[in-house]
């Protein structure tokens, strides 16, 4: 209690005190690409002479408050030609400032200039992936995938074979934050976890945050995935399309009203399905697609106010329709199963003054699983349909006052209404007259706010000191949580420095998944009186080193995070929950989890060059992650399923000319621990009524048992390890009206037999003998890709 | 300078052919766990029971070659079971095949502890010790007689409860016993109707002091026919409690189940050596008393 009021006090003195300094003036604006006109969020706007600076929010924007004085400023961002501007301030000034990409110019420049270099940004434990380098990353069918882009960071690692699910420093998929324009995003995978939903035609920034959260996140344990979309070329029509060998892209961008006001759009969708139906049988109709479409509209209402609007709609659907006719009379019988993704955001940039900026959201987000099945045959039609989701409703402003260049202030609140259908069944059948309904839902609201600050002093020490209160209430239940975070950067020589950082997390809500490789039928749950909140304790050290002369990035970084009330399905538990779905009313998810405890622990080194001609980067991971449930493993503590001892990525590209790029990725790590069975006995059961049967039967009691398995311990056995090497190349070309780029790809170069899952096999020989043979599924082995892009 | 580029090109569109040629089986060996039979033991320790006996046996190792047979008992083990200074060896009996004695050559005493220890001739080795419980087990209270019509028979089911012994660490069981009665009172054991409602094995974790509560599924009462409704209730160690879960929890069928492992205090092997004390009880109308 003493911290968190210390935390106060400080937060509430520090804007008081710089207030009352000498007047200042602003310098203020929006940083946008030159050409599109896109707002370019974390551009540094550094002083030299002052070594100070801030950087811009994701809207673009920038303030800087001075004293009157001159002042060259430079406006510098990875990919772009730096910029400078020279003031004499006397007064207040908007500057709204133009970049060029460097991509664009015959020679590329390389900057060097202080600030960019990591050792001087307070923020550890941050991945800002470049989206020009996620299309330049090999990828599966030549799928171009964020998420398999950020599965090669130093302590992200991956599921399984092809999984798009993300286990950051040791947390499952449930435990991050995963958000596309403010919206949450609840499912985001297709095809079983293959790919995930997010097209990168359509994005301007990643950032991933695995560690020291500033207090303006919240909600989940392990990490934050916050993704921006683009806003729209404010001058040109333009747009991008590309065929791939599984999907097809089309993006279309231009101006509603030049330099005011833009448009968006981006699709994707699979077609193997259409390909495929001329071969099909007339009475038989199957297949799959998935499909993604983002939208967004923005328009600015002159320098104080923009508004924009956004969404994303995507769905993937199995289905299967049968038609047959018996004695003379004709019937159908379609089944399938769709899952889908809806989010919708409003928002609202307003600058309340040069030095402080709002941005108010009202957002949406839904996802459902439904599984379905209908038979007509003559007038009797039987239907079965069962439906599961969540859909959010929120609202969220956020304040930023840019006090100095040394002291950066920022509150929040965010309020959001989650609605939960774990389940919901609906049975009918016009023969027997049954008329079955049963649906749980449950409704909560999930509310948090947060006051952050960042200080600089002297451009030595850089701390980001805030607080995030949270609160939940769902069926009369209410929690409360105080969540204090801290990162601190120390600048021990020029190109060197100390990062130290702590965040305390709470999760209330949670992903019940029985196999944690991101099935849509894993379910999203509230806590609840029986059910308590997730929390987290995280401590990150780590050191930065800018090789400025080789344009490298050096960081290294420990951490140890624990982590209490987590989820688990108790032993025995199953997604098939219910046999006879009339049975429903017995049944409550709350009887098949149980809770327990988590600690990981790893370092992290990475060495990474974001531009030039040859860039890229090598991630190394050491890392164990630990349970520790009371109902599994009889409450000894064991590895989790995804602790991966070690985990190595490497990825280069290089830009051979102007029209040639190759690009590389080998990848490297521990396999999964799973429960292996041993061997098998018999498990029999005492039975206290033995002699009493036995005396009143006079015959000998007949034991019942189950045969039952011997596993050796929870997770004790490692599957073979993971390696592959992924390979490209891009010809791109200018033609007349557009550029067009070939792309052939390799996924796994030298097929190695990666294991997806293990099965035993066993095999029966004629002396009487029998043995078993464990045996692994690789389900990818070498794959080459073509695809064509073109961009206008 | 055309030709190199035009050569890359080449090889370039022609090596996928080739590597696809190297396409091979995705389903490949492992090399598995070695692993080697380990002792079975089934043992619990009741002071009400007229007997103490065990069962042993060896169980299976999967990736080795094997034999396959229900069960491969082992009867030339020397089983010893030993409390404070006192021990006793249990003889393997052919007819049972299960290590037994007379409950009156070493009794079970309600509080105490018991050590296990088993050796074989083959090298096998198992330990093990359990503490009875001293708590006297709970007497269940009839809530309620449920009758249904059906087909000119009745559907009866009981719900009973008790209460848990106040204080954590209680491990409870349940068991059921349907026998029919004649008109001469003899008494035909018929099945374990089963459980609606309550678990057979529960403990009082998050629980302490509340009442456990029971409903059996429902069973044919013919006419003219009487039954009598058995239940015994039974506080058990630690050990008894969770060995019968998980191997009740075992569903090896599912695949999308989680694994169970199956509990075991058994040092150097596999099973149970657990204890319980507990009582029969008949379940009557409650309407009647």
């Amino acid at each position: 209690m003493r911290k968190i009021a210390f935390f106060l006090l400080f937060a509430v003195l520090m804007p008081v005190h710089e207030l009352t300094a000498q007047s200042r003036y602003s310098i203020s604006g929006y940083v946008r690409e030159k050409g599109s006109r896109e707002l370019l969020p974390g551009v540094n706007v550094y002083i030299p002479a002052l070594r100070t600076g801030t950087v811009t929010n994701n809207y673009g924007f920038y303030s800087l408050t001075l004293p009157a004085g001159e002042y060259s400023v430079t406006y510098s961002y990875v990919g772009y030609n730096p910029e400078s501007r020279d003031f004499s301030l006397n007064g207040s000034v908007l500057e709204d400032v133009e970049l060029e990409s460097s991509i664009m110019l015959s020679e590329v420049t390389i900057s060097a200039l202080k600030a960019e270099r990591i050792s001087e940004s307070n923020q550890m434990s941050m991945v800002s992936l470049p989206v020009h380098q996620i299309r330049n990353i090999p990828a599966l069918l030549g799928e171009k995938d964020v998420f398999k882009a950020l599965q090669l960071m130093p302590g992200v690692q991956k599921g399984s074979e092809g999984s798009s699910g993300l286990y950051v420093r040791g947390g499952g998929p449930d435990q991050n934050l995963i958000i596309l324009d403010d919206a949450p995003v609840y499912n985001a995978s297709h095809l079983f976890g293959f790919f995930s939903v997010f097209n990168g035609d359509a994005l301007k920034s990643v950032e991933l945050t695995k560690g020291g959260f500033p207090a303006r996140f919240g909600g989940r344990l392990s990490s934050v995935v916050e993704m921006t979309m683009k806003d729209g070329n404010k001058q040109d029509f333009s747009g991008e399309a590309g065929i791939g060998l599984i999907a097809s892209r089309l993006l279309l961008e231009g101006p509603i009203k030049k330099d005011t006001s833009s448009f968006l759009i981006s699709a994707r969708r699979t077609y193997i399905d259409v390909l495929a139906r001329p071969f099909m049988p007339e009475d038989e109709n199957a297949g799959y697609y998935f499909y993604d479409l983002n939208a967004k509209l923005n328009y600015d209402f002159g320098p104080k106010n923009k508004v924009y609007l956004s969404g994303y709609f995507g769905r993937d659907k199995f289905h299967i329709r049968d038609e047959y006719n018996y004695d003379y009379s004709k019937g159908y019988n379609k089944a399938g199963l769709y899952w889908q993704n809806a989010t919708a955001t409003l928002r609202w940039n307003h600058l309340i003054s040069n030095r402080i900026f709002t941005n108010t959201s009202l957002i949406y987000s839904r996802y459902n699983l439904t599984i379905y099945n209908e038979e007509k045959y003559s007038n009797e039609t039987y239907t079965l349909k069962y439906y599961s989701g969540i859909r959010d409703l929120a609202l969220k402003s956020d304040l930023e006052y840019h006090i100095s260049p040394n002291y950066l202030f920022r509150a929040g609140i965010l309020t959001t209404n989650h609605l939960f259908t774990p389940s919901a069944i609906v049975e009918k059948d016009s023969e027997t007259l049954l008329d079955f309904k049963n649906s749980t839902k449950y409704n909560s609201l999930e509310s948090g706010i947060y006051i952050e600050n960042h200080f600089n002093f002297r451009h030595r020490l850089q701390i980001n000191a805030g607080i995030r209160f949270g609160h939940f209430l769902a069926e009369k239940k209410n929690y409360f949580s105080a969540e204090p975070r801290f990162s601190a950067n120390y600048l021990i020589v020029e190109g060197l420095s100390a990062k130290v950082a702590y965040a305390m997390m709470n999760q209330y809500i949670h992903l019940l998944s029985n196999t944690g490789i991101g099935l849509p039928t894993d379910l999203w749950v509230p806590s609840t009186d029986r059910v308590k909140p997730q929390r987290s304790n995280q401590v990150s050290l780590g050191i930065a080193k800018d090789l400025v002369s080789q344009n490298l990035t050096l960081t290294l970084e420990g951490y140890y995070k624990t982590s209490s009330n987590i989820l688990g399905y108790k032993p025995g538990a199953s997604f098939l929950l219910i046999d006879d779905p009339s049975g429903a009313n017995n049944f409550t998810w709350q009887d098949n989890v149980t809770d327990g405890s988590g600690r990981s622990y790893g370092a992290e080194v990475m060495l990474q060059r974001k531009s030039g001609k040859l860039s890229g980067w090598i991630g190394y991971t050491l890392s164990w992650t630990k349970l520790k449930f009371d109902e599994i493993n009889f409450g000894e503590e064991y590895f989790a399923r995804h602790d991966r001892r070690h985990d190595l990525a490497l990825v280069l590209i290089y830009e051979a000319s102007k029209n040639i790029t190759f690009s590389g990725t080998w990848v490297y790590g521990t396999g999964n621990a799973i429960t292996l069975p041993l061997g098998e006995f018999q498990g029999s059961m005492h039975d206290p009524f033995k002699d009493y049967i036995e005396s009143a039967t006079g015959s000998q009691y007949y034991w019942y048992y189950n045969t039952v398995t011997d596993y050796g311990g929870v997770n004790a056995f490692r599957m073979k390890a993971y390696h592959r090497l992924d390979l490209a190349v891009q010809f791109h070309k200018q033609r007349s009206w557009f550029e067009r780029t070939w792309e052939l790809g390799l996924y796994n170069a030298y097929s190695r037999k990666n294991p997806f899952f293990y099965f035993i096999e066993s095999e029966y020989r004629e002396n009487g003998e029998s043995i078993s043979k464990l045996k692994q599924v690789a389900i990818f082995p070498i794959i080459p890709s073509v695809s064509y892009n073109i961009k206008f | 300078m055309k030709a190199p580029y035009n050569f890359l090109f080449r090889f370039i569109y022609l090596l996928p052919i080739f590597l696809l040629a190297s396409c091979e089986e995705l389903i490949s060996d492992v090399d598995a766990p070695v692993s080697s039979p380990k002792l079975v033991v089934n043992a619990v320790l009741i002071p009400e029971a007229p007997e103490i006996e065990l069962y042993l046996y060896l169980s299976t190792p999967l990736y080795t070659p094997h034999q396959s047979s229900d069960l491969n008992i082992v009867s030339d083990g020397t089983v010893i079971i030993s409390s404070e200074n006192q021990q006793i060896t249990l003889p393997f009996d052919e007819a049972s095949q299960r290590y037994r004695i007379e409950a009156g050559l070493f009794p079970v005493v309600a509080g105490k502890e018991y050590a296990l220890l088993i050796t074989t001739p083959a090298g096998y080795r198992a330990e093990a010790s359990c503490t009875v419980p001293a708590d006297t087990p709970p007497a269940p209270e009839v809530t309620a007689r449920q009758v249904t019509e059906e087909y000119g028979s009745q559907l009866i089911s009981y719900s009973f409860r008790f209460r848990d012994i106040s204080g954590e660490g209680h491990y409870y069981a349940t068991a059921l016993l349907n026998s029919f009665v004649d008109e001469d009172g003899n008494i035909y054991p018929a099945y374990d109707p089963g459980l609606d409602r309550g678990e057979r094995y529960s403990s009082d974790a998050h629980r302490d002091g509340e009442y456990f509560n029971f409903k059996t599924s429902s069973f044919y009462e013919g006419a003219g026919q009487k039954t009598e409704f058995m239940v015994w209730i039974a506080v058990t160690d630690r050990n008894y409690y969770l060995y019968h879960r998980s191997v009740s929890s075992f569903e090896g069928e599912d695949p999308f189940s989680e694994p169970v492992p199956v509990y075991s205090n058994i040092k150097g092997g596999l099973g149970y050596f657990g204890a319980a004390r507990g009582q029969f009880h008949i379940l009557e109308d409650p309407e009647q008393n």
